[in-house]
C-alpha cells in the first residue's frame, strides 16, 4: 500500500528522532547528562509530536505529550533523570518506535485497537504520569477524541472525524455593503464540524487615508474539522462566492498543496507577537508545541518547522517573522540540509544494476573496437572505459554508509543486556567512519547483535569472577571496524574470560566433530564453535547457549562473501574478527583460464602472478626462497584436458596466508559485475557467484578462501 | 466612572496624552461611519487611546475590522491602542475567533495598571 510521501518523510525522520533519543538516553547511563543532552532528549520527542499532530496521529500525540511532560520536568530541574527514569524513557521510545512501525505496516493507519501496544502503553503512561505533578493535567489527547481513524493516501473527500480541512478565506470590500457578515458564515461553519484553529489575517486593512470603514478587507485562516466534503463546504460560503475568495486544502493534501496555497496568499509580515499566537491556532495541540519551540531555542528543529511551514497551517507571513529572528542560526543547519537528500535505496539499487549493464557493455564495445583495429575507435574505448570506470565507483560511493550509526545502536543493547545479566558492561567503539555498502550493513546487523550478546553472555565473567581474576569490576566490550585493502574489518571484542581451549575441544570430541585423537591448532579449536549444534555455554541462558547462533551467525557471513574468525586468550578475552567485501554488486577482478572455461579472481586478494616453478610431484613453489602451497585448479576441479607447457601462478593472499592458484593462463584485469549463481548451483561450494565477459562469454567467480580452506583440509587428511 | 450613552465618544477622559474613549451599544456596520469619525478623532487627540469596552453590547465583521484598524493606525503612527473592560459579548467573539492574539490581552494597558493615579 503507497503511503503518502510526506507521512514517509514523517516515518523516516520519527525514527531518526528516536534513534537519537535512544542514544543520549543511554548516554545518561554512563554520565550526568548535561543541559545539552536533556535538551537534545526532549527534542527529539517534542519534534516527533509536533509532526505526528500535523498528519492528527492522535495516538503518537498523546503518548508523546505524556513523555514530553515528564521531559519536561527534568528539563526544569524539578526531576531527576536517574536510571529507573532512564529505563522507562527508553522503553517509551520503544514504544512509539512500535506505534511509528505500525503506521507504516498498516499503511498510515493509526490503529486504535492494536493489541500489541494498547496495554504497555497504558503501563507506561501510568509509570510517567507518577513522574508528573500530581496536579498537571494528566496527559490526555489534546485533539478530540481518541476514535480510531483513517488516513487514506490521496486527497480524497472520503473523510472522517479527524480529518482536517484548511480554508483560506479573503473577503471581498462589498461583503459589508451587501450586509454579510463574514462572521456568521464563520459561526455557521462552525456548526457543520469544529474550527480547530482561526486566524485573522487584517494585513489587507490600508492605511487611514484610504481605509473605508464600509470595506470589508478581512481575511482568515480556518482549519476545520468535520465530516463534511469539500462541496459541502462551498455551499456555506455560496452566498457570497463573487465577492470571497475561496481556497479549501482538503484534508491529507500533499505538502505541495499547501504551498501552492502559501504562495498565492497576498499577505505581508505581521507582527512577531502576533504571528506566535497565529503559528498557535495551527493545530489544537500545535499552541503549546509551537510557542515552546520558538521560546526555547535558538534553532528550531527543521523538521517540525519546515513541516509545519509547508503545511500551510501557518501562513507566509508567519513564517517570515517567525524565523526572521532565529534565520541567522538556522543557516548552518539550513546549509547542511540542502547538501543532502534523501534518496529511496531501491533507486540507488537500480543504479547501480544499470552501472554493472553499462560495464557489460563497455567490454563487449572494448573488444569489437580492439578486432576492428581502429587506433581512433580505440583511443575513444579507453576514455569511455575510464569514465565508466569513474561512475561505477561514484555510483558505489553512494550507497557506501558510515558504520557508527549501527555501531551506535549497541549501546542500547549492551545497556539492556547488562542489565539482564546483572554484570556490569560498557561499550567502546572505535572506527565509526569506517564506510561500507548499506546492504552489507543492514545484513551485518543480526549477526553483529548475536555476536555483541554472545560476548556479553559467555565472554564477561560474572562481576564475582572478575573481582577474584583482579579485573575492573565492570567488563568492556569493544565494537572496532577498519579497512584492509578491498574488504572492511569488524571487530567484536571482550575483555572476559576467554573461549576454554579444552572444554572446546572435548566437546567438539564428545559431539564427534572432531577425532579424539587429532592434533588440532588453537585457531582450528576455536574455529569449531562455529560449527552447529555446538555451544559451550554451561546453562542456558535466555540470551544465547541455545546452541543456535554462531554457525548462523557464519553462515550469514559467508552469504556475504565474507568470513568470519576468533582470536582468545584464555582469562584475557576473546575477538571476533568479521572480515566483509566492501561491496556486492561489482568487484575488480582478473581472468583466468583453464583450458576453455574463464574464472575470475578478485584483483584484492591477488599479490602477483608468477611463471609456474613447481617441482614435479609437489604442491609447493619457490617463491623467492619461501615456500608457497599451491592448488593446481585442473586437478582440483578435475578438468580433463592437458595443461599447457607453461602454467602460471596466481599468488592470492588470505589475511596472512599466502597460496598459489595454478592456472593455464592469464587473460588480465577487469570490472567484473557479479551475477548470483541460479539455485542449481548453489550446492557448488566454491564458486562464488558468475559473470558475463565483454564477449557474452560466462566466467566463473572463484571462492579463494573456500577453496584454499578445502586444500588445506584435504592435504591433512592425505597426510 | 463612564457615562453609559448611547453616543459614541461620550465620556471621553483625556490625561497627559491618554484618552480613554468609551464605546458603547452595537459596535456593528450600520454604525461604522460614526464609530470611525469618533476614533480617528481620539487618534489625533491622544498618543494612548484606551478603548473602553463595557458597554458594547454587539460587535460584528465590520466592527471588528475598525477596532484592527484603529489598533493598526495606531501602530503605524507610533500612538497606542488599549482594549479595556470588555463587556461580555465582545470577550466571547474574540474568544470564538481567536482575536486575542491579534488585539492582545486587556492586561497590557498602561491605563489600567496605572489606572486610577
Amino acid at each position: 500500500m503507497s503511503v503518502d510521501p510526506s507521512l514517509a518523510t514523517f516515518l523516516l525522520e520519527a525514527r531518526d528522532l528516536l534513534e537519537q533519543m535512544e542514544e543520549a538516553l543511554v548516554g545518561c547511563r554512563k554520565a550526568e547528562p548535561d543541559a545539552e543532552t536533556v535538551n537534545a532528549i526532549f527534542r527529539a520527542a517534542h519534534t516527533i509530536k509536533g509532526a505526528a499532530g500535523l498528519f492528527g496521529l492522535s495516538r503518537i500525540v498523546s503518548f508523546t505529550h505524556a513523555v514530553e511532560g515528564v521531559l519536561d520536568r527534568v528539563r526544569g530541574g524539578a526531576l531527576g533523570l536517574e536510571a529507573v527514569l532512564v529505563d522507562l524513557l527508553l522503553s517509551c521510545a520503544d514504544h512509539v518506535a512500535t506505534l511509528v512501525n505500525e503506521l507504516e505496516a498498516d499503511g498510515a493507519t493509526e490503529s486504535q485497537d492494536a493489541a500489541a501496544g494498547t496495554e504497555n502503553e497504558a503501563a507506561l503512561l501510568a509509570e510517567l504520569r507518577r513522574y508528573l505533578e500530581p496536579e498537571r493535567r494528566p496527559a490526555k489527547p489534546p485533539a478530540g477524541p481518541a476514535a480510531p481513524q483513517r488516513h487514506t493516501a490521496s486527497p480524497t473527500p472520503a473523510t472522517s472525524e479527524e480529518d482536517i480541512w484548511h480554508l483560506s478565506l479573503r473577503f471581498g470590500r462589498e461583503v459589508f455593503r451587501r450586509g454579510l457578515d463574514p462572521l456568521s458564515f464563520l459561526r455557521f461553519l462552525g456548526g457543520k464540524g469544529t474550527i480547530t484553529a482561526l486566524v485573522l489575517l487584517p494585513d489587507a486593512i490600508p492605511a487611514p487615508e484610504s481605509f473605508d470603514p464600509r470595506a470589508c478587507y478581512l481575511g482568515f485562516e480556518v482549519a476545520f474539522r468535520g465530516k463534511v466534503d469539500q462541496a459541502e463546504l462551498e455551499k456555506v460560503f455560496a452566498l457570497m462566492e463573487d465577492d470571497c475568495q475561496l481556497r479549501i486544502v482538503p484534508p491529507k493534501s500533499r505538502l505541495d498543496d499547501y504551498l501552492r496555497l502559501i504562495e498565492a496568499l497576498p499577505e505581508e509580515p505581521m507582527r512577531l507577537g502576533e504571528i506566535l499566537a497565529a503559528c498557535g491556532s495551527v493545530t489544537a495541540d500545535e499552541i503549546e508545541a509551537a510557542l515552546v519551540v520558538q521560546r526555547d531555542r535558538t534553532t528550531p528543529p527543521p523538521p517540525l518547522g519546515s513541516l509545519l511551514v509547508e503545511h500551510g497551517k501557518v501562513s507566509p507571513v508567519v513564517v517570515e517573522a517567525a524565523l526572521a529572528k532565529q534565520r541567522q542560526a538556522a543557516q548552518a543547519t539550513k546549509a547542511r540540509e540542502s547538501r543532502s537528500v534523501r534518496v529511496d535505496a531501491d533507486k540507488l539499487d537500480q543504479l547501480v544494476d544499470l552501472v554493472g549493464e553499462l560495464i557489460i557493455a563497455t567490454a563487449g564495445t572494448k573488444m569489437v573496437a580492439r578486432n576492428v583495429r581502429l587506433a581512433a575507435l580505440q583511443d575513444c574505448m579507453a576514455t569511455l572505459a575510464g569514465l565508466v570506470e569513474s561512475v561505477r565507483d561514484s555510483a558505489l560511493q553512494l550507497r557506501m554508509v558510515k558504520i557508527g550509526a549501527t555501531f551506535n545502536r549497541f549501546q542500547r543493547v549492551v545497556h539492556d543486556v547488562s542489565k539482564e545479566l546483572g554484570k556490569d558492561i560498557r561499550l567502546q567503539i572505535s572506527g565509526e567512519e569506517t564506510e561500507l555498502d548499506k546492504t552489507v550493513v543492514e545484513k551485518m546487523a543480526d549477526p553483529l547483535t548475536h555476536l555483541v550478546r554472545n560476548a556479553m553472555d559467555h565472554g564477561i565473567e560474572a562481576p564475582a569472577v572478575r573481582a577474584a581474576r583482579g579485573k575492573p569490576a565492570h567488563g568492556t566490550i569493544r565494537l572496532n571496524a577498519f579497512h584492509d585493502g578491498g574488504s572492511i574489518v569488524i571487530e567484536v571484542t571482550d575483555d572476559g574470560g576467554g573461549i576454554p581451549r579444552d572444554k572446546v575441544l572435548d566437546k567438539a570430541i564428545e559431539r564427534g566433530l572432531v577425532a579424539a585423537d587429532s592434533s588440532l591448532t588453537d585457531d582450528e579449536i576455536f574455529r569449531l564453535i562455529f560449527e552447529p549444534g555446538f555451544s559451550t555455554a554451561a546453562e542456558v541462558t535466555n540470551l544465547s547457549g541455545r546452541g543456535v547462533g554462531m554457525d548462523v551467525v557464519k553462515r550469514n557471513i559467508t552469504a556475504l562473501r565474507g568470513s568470519v574468525s576468533v582470536s582468545s586468550e584464555e582469562g584475557q578475552g576473546t575477538t571476533v574478527r568479521v572480515r566483509l567485501p566492501l561491496t556486492l554488486a561489482i568487484i575488480d577482478g582478473f581472468l583466468v583460464t583453464l583450458g576453455e572455461t574463464v574464472f575470475v579472481v578478485p584483483l584484492e586478494i591477488i599479490e602477483e602472478c608468477v611463471a609456474s616453478s613447481a617441482v614435479a610431484g609437489h604442491d609447493y613453489a619457490n617463491l623467492r626462497g619461501r615456500a608457497l602451497p599451491f592448488i593446481k585448479l585442473r586437478d582440483f576441479f578435475h578438468a580433463g584436458g592437458t595443461p599447457p607447457r607453461r602454467e602460471s601462478i596466481v599468488v592470492v593472499k588470505l589475511g596472512e596466508q599466502r597460496a598459489g592458484l595454478v592456472v593455464d593462463g592469464l587473460l588480465g584485469e577487469t570490472q567484473t559485475v557479479i551475477k548470483p549463481l541460479g539455485k542449481m548451483f548453489s550446492r557448488q561450494k566454491y564458486i562464488s557467484g558468475s559473470s558475463i565477459l565483454g564477449t557474452g562469454d560466462v566466467a566463473l567467480i572463484l571462492d579463494v578462501p573456500a577453496l584454499v580452506q578445502e586444500a588445506r583440509r584435504g592435504r591433512r587428511e592425505d597426510a | 466612572m463612564t457615562t453609559s450613552t448611547t453616543t459614541p465618544g461620550a465620556g471621553t477622559r483625556e490625561r497627559a496624552g491618554d484618552v480613554r474613549l468609551p464605546l458603547s451599544g452595537r459596535m456593528v456596520f450600520d454604525r461604522i461611519e460614526e464609530l470611525h469619525a469618533v476614533l480617528m478623532d481620539a487618534l489625533a487627540r491622544g498618543t494612548t487611546l484606551e478603548l473602553d469596552l463595557a458597554e458594547v453590547v454587539e460587535l460584528d465583521g465590520a466592527g471588528v475590522q475598525l477596532l484592527l484598524f484603529a489598533k493598526r493606525t495606531a501602530l503605524a503612527r507610533g500612538q497606542k491602542v488599549c482594549l479595556v473592560r470588555e463587556s461580555r459579548a465582545v470577550r466571547e467573539l474574540f474568544e470564538q475567533f481567536n482575536l486575542r492574539s491579534v488585539f492582545g490581552g486587556p492586561m497590557l494597558c498602561l491605563w489600567d495598571e496605572e489606572g486610577e493615579r
